[in-house]
C-alpha cells in the first residue's frame, strides 16, 4: 500500500528541511519494522522517498504491506510453585493472566513455570499507521521549535497549517497541535494558494510540479543551477561555483526564478572576498565571474516567484546590494585610515575569552609560543613570525570583520600587504586560520603554519586549564576542530617537536603549570590522531604505534609506516614475531604482580645454551637497533634485526623455563627479556596489537 | 515599481497602515514618551505580551539608537529611525497572509516582487525576550521583522504573541524610489511645496550623533544609571510596576548612550547587559503579579481566566 503523509507549515529555515525529513524517513522504517509492515512480500521493503520545501514536509512510501502477519507467542510467568496452589490458580496467576489478555483457563504449566500462548493478530497499516505519524510529527528534533497561539504542549519549527496523510487514497486521522489531517494539500503560496485534494502517493511529484512547487530537493537544486547558469550568462559570465549557497537557496523557494542584476564597476576596487561576501551573506546572491574566475559587476539572484516585470525586482535587488556595497566600501576606506600595528591598542579592550584575558594578551601569548615552535622545529624566520604574530588579530577590530566575521584573516591580509607588510607576513594573517574544516586547504607557508599551531596550542591549553573541555557532542569552542587542525599542519610539514614540551610552554604563558591538564590534552589529541590516522593503517596498529610514549607527531606517523609495512609485506613472520613479543610483555607484567623486583641482567648467571645465545644475539644487535631508532629512524631496519633474532627467541622459549624456582636464575631470565622488550618498545606496544597465537 | 496605489509620501504610508490595521481589529496607539531603542521597549508591547490577555495594537514608535548615529551624513543609517509595531494576541492563524494584505495596501504585491519569509530568530539580551520568525523580503530587502514571541522578561508568552515591526524609512524609500533617506517626501502641502525627511531630521541627527559620540558626559551617565536603577528598584518594592518599568527604560538608553560613547568596556558591557534584564525581569514579574491580582480583567472568557490565574500562584501576590 501507497503513503502519503505531507506536513503543510509556514515557511520553515533552509537548514532544517534535509534533516527534518530525513529524521522522519529513519523514524518511519524503523516504526514500520515494528509494526511488521515494511515491505509488500517476504523479504521485501517498503519503499520511501523523502520531499521537502520550505512550506512542507513529505513521506511518501511505497510497497507497505496490507497487514502485519499473526503471531503466536509463548509468554512466560510466575514459576508455578508460587502460581498453583492446591491445584487452584493464585492471584498472581490471575494477575499475569489478565496482563497476557487471556482467561486463566488458558494458563498452562511448563517445566517450572506458568506459560500461556498468546495469538497476536497482525495490525492492518490503516490501524497502525496513524500513532506511527502522530509520533513522528511530535517527534521531530528541530534545532529551535515554538509554540503559537494558545497551544502549550506541541511545538514545532515554525506553525503546522495542514497535514494530509492517505494510504491508498484513505483518509488517516492524524493530530498535533490545533491541526487535524484531512486530504487536501496546497500549492505554492502565491501562485497556487487554494486548497485541493491531495494527490495520489505516486502522482505527489507531478500533481505539485502543476501547483508551482518542485518538492523534490535535488530536482529543485538541479533546477536552480540552471536558472543561475542561465541568467549569468545574460550577464556575460558564469557562476561562482558556490554549493552551501545552492543549498540554503534551495531551501527558501519552492519554485526557483533566477534573475541577473548588475552594480557599479567602481565596486570592483573591493577585494572580491569582500564582493562575494556581501551578495552571498545576507542577499544569497550568485557571484558572476568570467570563465578565468574574474568577479565581473553582476550577481543572480533567484527568486520564488515569478513576476509580472522581473525588470521590477531586478531594481530592488540592485538598491540593496548597493546600499550594502556602499556600506563596504565605506568600511574598506575607513578600515584603511588605521594601520594594523596601531590596532594593537584596541585589542587590549577587547576580551578574547573570558579567563583567558584580553585579545592583545592573547597576541602577546602567539608570538611567545610561535617563536618556541621554531625555536623547537627550526621552520620559520623568527623576525617575521614575530611580526606576523603580533599582526594576526588587528582586523577583528575593523569594520569590515565587524561587518562580515567571516571575513578575518582575509581582511588582515588584504590590508597588511596594501601597508606594505612583506607578502610571507601578510599571508600568514589569513593562512594561520587554516585549515578552517575537514574539507579546507592547509597553509602553504611556515610563518602561518606555526603561527596557527600557537593559536590552537593556545586555546587548547587555555580552555582545557578553566575546565571547559568538549563534552558529548557539545563543542562551543571548536577544540575538536582546533586539536584537527594542529595535528593535520604538524603532519603535513613535518614538524618535529615534543608535543608535550609545546603544551608546557603554552601553559607557561597561561601563567600555569598543571601536568594534569597538559596530559588530558594530550590524551584529546591522541584521540584526534587516531581519526587522522585511520587511513594509514589498521586500529590496532595504531593503538599500538600512539602508546609508545613518543610524543613527537612525526615520529608516530614513521612508526606506523614502518608498521603497516611490515604487517603487510611478511604478515606470518610479523604475526609470530609480534606473538613472541606479547609473551614476553605478559611474562614480564606478571611478574610484576607477583611483586618479583626487576634486576640487573648478569651474563655470567646464564646457564643453558639457548639463554647464552639469546643474551649474545641482544648484545650484538643492541647497538644497531639503537641507533636505527634514534639516529637514523630507521624502523624498518630495527624490524629486520627483530625478525632475525627470532629464532633464538624462539628457541630460548622452547629450551629455557623463565620461572625457575632458583630465584636467582628466574630473576636473571626476567631481566633479559626485559632488555629485549625494552630495546624495541619504541618500534610498537606489542600487546596492543591482535595477532594469531602462533608462538 | 510599486503599483499605483502606493502611498506617496511617508506620512502617507503611516496612514495606510494605521488604517489597514484598525481595520483590523488593532487599536491604535502612540509610541512612548520615554526614549525606546525599538517599538517591542514600549510597555504596550513588553508588558502587553505577558499574560494570558488578549492585545491587539499598532503604533509608530520613533527609535532611538545611539551607536547608529552617522552625523547626518550616511544615506541609509539614523540615530532615530521610525518603526511600525503591531502585536497581535493571540497569534492568529492567518497572520502571514493577512501581513501580506498590509503589504498590498502600501502597493506591494507578490504580483510585481518577490516576497519571501527568511529565517530569522530574535532576541534582546536586555529584555530577556526571544522568539522565532522571519526578517520578510521584497525584492531582497528586509522589509518587516516578524516574531512568534516565545518569551519576555524571562517568562513564557502564553498565548504566543505575534509581532510585525516595519521599518518606516526603510519601505518609504522603496516606495519613492529614493536612495538617500533624506531625500524622502514627508509631506506635499496644499501648494505643491514638499516637506523633505531632510527639512524634518537632519539637524536632529547631527545634533544627536555630536551629542552621543562627543558631548554627552559619561561621569553623569554612569551616576544616571546607577541612579535610575536605585529608583527602579526602590518602585518594584513599592509594588508599581508601571513607573518600574519607565526607569528601566531610562537604564537602557543610558546604557546606549554610554555605549556609543565607548565608554564601557568589553567585558564591562555584559554585566551592564544583565543588570538592565534583571530589571526588566522584575518589572515583568511584578507586572504578571499585579494582573494576576486584578485577575486578568481583560480576558473575558473568565473561567479561562480563573484557569490562567493557577499558573501564576508562584509569583508571590502584589
Amino acid at each position: 500500500m501507497d503513503l502519503l503523509f505531507e506536513i503543510g507549515t509556514e515557511e520553515l529555515p533552509a537548514s532544517f528541511q534535509q534533516p527534518a525529513v530525513e529524521w522522519m524517513a529513519a523514524q518511519m522504517d524503523k516504526a514500520l519494522d515494528d509494526a511488521r509492515l515494511n515491505g509488500e512480500g517476504e523479504g521485501q521493503r517498503a519503499n520511501i522517498a523523502t520531499y521537502a520545501t520550505p512550506r512542507r514536509l513529505t513521506l511518501v512510501v511505497t510497497a507497505i504491506a496490507e497487514r502485519a502477519p499473526d503471531l503466536r507467542r509463548k509468554l512466560s510467568g510466575p514459576p508455578a510453585k508460587q502460581a498453583l496452589q492446591d491445584g487452584k490458580w493464585t492471584k498472581a496467576a490471575e494477575g499475569f493472566a489478565r496482563k497476557a489478555g487471556v482467561s486463566p483457563d488458558a494458563l498452562k504449566v511448563e517445566g517450572d513455570r506458568v506459560v500461556v500462548e498468546q495469538n497476536l493478530r497482525g495490525q492492518t497499516a490503516l490501524e497502525a499507521l496513524p500513532p506511527i505519524l502522530e509520533q513522528i510529527v511530535r517527534g521531530i528534533p528541530f534545532r529551535k521549535s515554538m509554540r503559537w497561539d494558545w497551544l502549550q504542549t506541541d511545538a514545532f519549527a515554525r506553525p503546522v497549517h495542514w497535514i494530509a496523510a492517505t494510504l491508498d487514497g484513505k483518509p488517516l486521522s492524524v493530530k498535533f497541535a490545533d491541526v487535524t489531517s484531512a486530504p487536501k494539500t496546497r500549492g505554492h503560496r502565491f501562485a497556487a494558494p487554494q486548497e485541493i485534494p491531495v494527490p495520489a502517493a505516486r502522482e505527489y511529484l507531478p500533481t505539485l510540479r502543476k501547483l508551482h512547487v518542485l518538492a523534490d530537493w535535488a530536482e529543485r537544486s538541479r533546477r536552480i543551477s540552471e536558472e543561475v547558469a542561465r541568467a549569468a550568462r545574460e550577464a556575460g559570465g558564469v557562476p561562482r561555483p558556490d554549493p552551501e549557497l545552492l543549498e540554503t537557496v534551495t531551501g527558501l523557494v519552492e519554485e526557483p526564478f533566477a534573475v541577473a542584476g548588475y552594480f557599479e564597476k567602481e565596486f570592483l576596487q573591493l577585494p572580491p572576498e569582500v564582493l562575494v561576501s556581501e551578495m552571498r551573506g545576507h542577499q544569497k546572491y550568485f557571484a558572476v565571474q568570467t570563465d578565468k574566475g574574474e568577479l565581473l559587476p553582476a550577481f543572480v539572484a533567484v527568486s520564488n516567484t515569478k513576476v509580472r516585470d522581473p525588470g521590477v525586482s531586478r531594481k530592488g535587488y540592485e538598491r540593496v546590494l548597493r546600499a550594502r556595497l556602499s556600506d563596504g566600501k565605506f568600511f574598506f576606506d575607513e578600515d584603511r585610515k588605521v594601520p594594523l600595528r596601531s590596532r594593537l591598542e584596541k585589542l587590549g579592550r577587547r576580551t578574547f575569552l573570558q579567563g583567558l584575558g584580553s585579545e592583545l594578551e592573547r597576541v602577546q601569548r602567539l608570538r611567545e609560543l610561535a617563536l618556541w615552535l621554531h625555536g623547537a622545529t627550526g621552520r620559520g624566520e623568527p623576525r617575521q613570525l614575530a611580526d606576523a604574530a603580533e599582526l594576526c588579530k588587528a582586523d577583528l577590530t575593523t569594520g569590515m570583520v565587524g561587518e562580515f566575521p567571516e571575513l578575518q584573516g582575509t581582511m588582515g591580509r588584504v590590508y597588511a600587504l596594501q601597508e606594505g607588510v612583506a607578502p610571507p607576513v601578510a599571508d600568514a594573517i589569513f593562512e594561520h586560520y587554516l585549515p578552517r574544516g575537514a574539507e579546507d586547504r592547509l597553509p602553504s607557508g611556515d610563518i602561518g603554519a606555526l603561527l596557527g599551531m600557537a593559536d590552537r596550542l593556545d586555546l587548547l591549553t587555555g580552555l582545557f586549564g578553566l575546565g571547559k573541555e568538549p563534552t558529548g557532542t557539545a563543542d562551543p569552542f571548536g577544540l575538536r576542530r582546533a586539536a584537527l587542525g594542529l595535528l593535520r599542519v604538524t603532519l603535513a610539514r613535518g614538524y618535529r617537536f615534543d608535543v608535550e614540551e609545546a603544551l608546557q610552554a603554552a601553559q607557561k604563558l597561561h601563567r600555569k603549570d598543571d601536568p594534569a591538564v597538559r596530559e588530558r590534552v594530550w590524551q584529546f589529541l591522541l584521540g584526534r590522531l587516531e581519526v587522522l590516522l585511520r587511513e594509514k593503517g589498521q586500529p590496532d596498529s595504531i593503538q599500538a604505534v600512539l602508546h609508545t610514549g613518543a610524543r613527537d607527531l612525526i615520529a608516530l606517523e614513521k612508526r606506523l609506516n614502518a608498521l603497516q609495512t611490515v604487517r603487510e609485506k611478511s604478515r606470518a613472520q610479523f604475526e609470530a614475531t609480534a606473538a613472541a613479543f606479547k609473551r614476553i610483555g605478559n611474562i614480564l607484567l606478571q611478574a610484576q604482580q607477583k611483586g618479583i623486583k626487576p634486576v640487573g641482567f648478569h651474563a655470567s648467571l646464564c646457564k643453558t645454551p639457548a639463554e647464552k645465545a639469546l643474551a649474545a644475539a641482544l648484545e650484538q644487535s643492541r647497538e644497531r637497533v639503537s641507533t636505527a631508532l634514534t639516529e637514523k629512524e630507521d624502523y624498518l631496519a630495527a624490524y629486520a634485526t627483530l625478525a632475525e633474532l627470532r629464532p633464538v627467541v624462539d628457541r630460548f622459549f622452547d629450551e629455557v623455563m623463565v620461572m625457575d624456582p632458583d630465584a636467582a636464575l628466574r630473576d636473571n631470565r626476567l631481566a633479559l627479556l626485559r632488555a629485549l622488550h625494552e630495546l624495541f618498545a619504541p618500534l610498537a606496544d606489542f600487546s596492543r596489537l591482535q595477532v594469531e597465537k602462533t608462538a | 515599481m510599486p503599483d499605483a496605489s502606493a502611498p506617496k509620501d511617508f506620512q502617507g504610508l503611516l496612514l495606510a497602515l494605521q488604517s489597514y490595521w484598525a481595520d483590523r481589529g488593532c487599536a491604535l496607539m502612540q509610541g512612548y514618551d520615554l526614549e525606546v531603542g525599538a517599538g517591542t521597549m514600549n510597555p504596550a508591547t513588553f508588558l502587553k505580551v505577558l499574560g494570558p490577555e488578549p492585545w491587539n495594537v499598532a503604533y509608530v514608535e520613533p527609535s532611538r539608537r545611539p551607536a547608529d548615529g552617522r552625523f547626518g551624513e550616511n544615506p541609509n543609517r539614523l540615530h532615530q529611525h521610525h518603526q511600525y509595531q503591531v502585536i497581535l494576541k493571540p497569534s492568529p492563524k492567518d497572520v502571514q497572509d493577512v501581513y501580506l494584505g498590509s503589504l498590498k495596501a502600501i502597493g506591494i504585491t507578490s504580483d510585481d516582487h518577490d516576497l519571501r519569509f527568511v529565517e530569522d530568530d530574535w532576541e534582546s539580551p536586555t529584555l530577556g525576550a526571544w522568539g522565532l520568525g522571519w526578517e520578510v523580503w521584497c525584492d531582497g530587502m528586509e522589509v518587516t521583522q516578524f516574531t512568534y514571541f516565545q518569551q519576555a522578561g524571562g517568562f513564557e508568552c502564553q498565548p504566543v504573541s505575534a509581532e510585525l515591526t516595519y521599518g518606516l524609512e526603510r519601505i518609504a524609500m522603496y516606495l519613492q524610489g529614493v536612495d538617500n533617506i533624506y531625500d524622502l517626501v514627508w509631506c506635499t502641502y496644499p501648494d505643491g511645496t514638499r516637506l523633505t525627511y531632510r527639512d524634518v531630521f537632519w539637524q536632529n541627527e547631527r545634533e544627536q550623533s555630536e551629542y552621543s559620540f562627543h558631548a554627552s558626559d559619561p561621569q553623569l551617565l554612569f551616576l544616571l544609571f546607577d541612579e535610575y536603577e536605585k529608583e527602579c528598584r526602590s518602585l518594584i518594592g513599592k509594588k508599581l510596576p508601571l513607573p518600574a518599568y519607565d526607569y528601566c527604560l531610562k537604564c537602557s538608553h543610558v546604557f546606549n548612550l554610554l555605549d556609543a560613547r565607548g565608554a564601557i568596556s568589553v567585558t564591562e558591557r555584559q554585566g551592564y547587559i544583565l543588570r538592565v534584564r534583571k530589571l526588566a525581569h522584575d518589572c515583568a514579574k511584578l507586572y504578571l503579579a499585579t494582573r494576576a491580582r486584578m485577575k486578568f480583567p481583560g480576558l473575558k472568557d473568565r473561567a479561562l481566566a480563573e484557569k490562567e490565574l493557577a499558573r501564576y500562584g508562584d509569583l508571590g501576590g502584589a
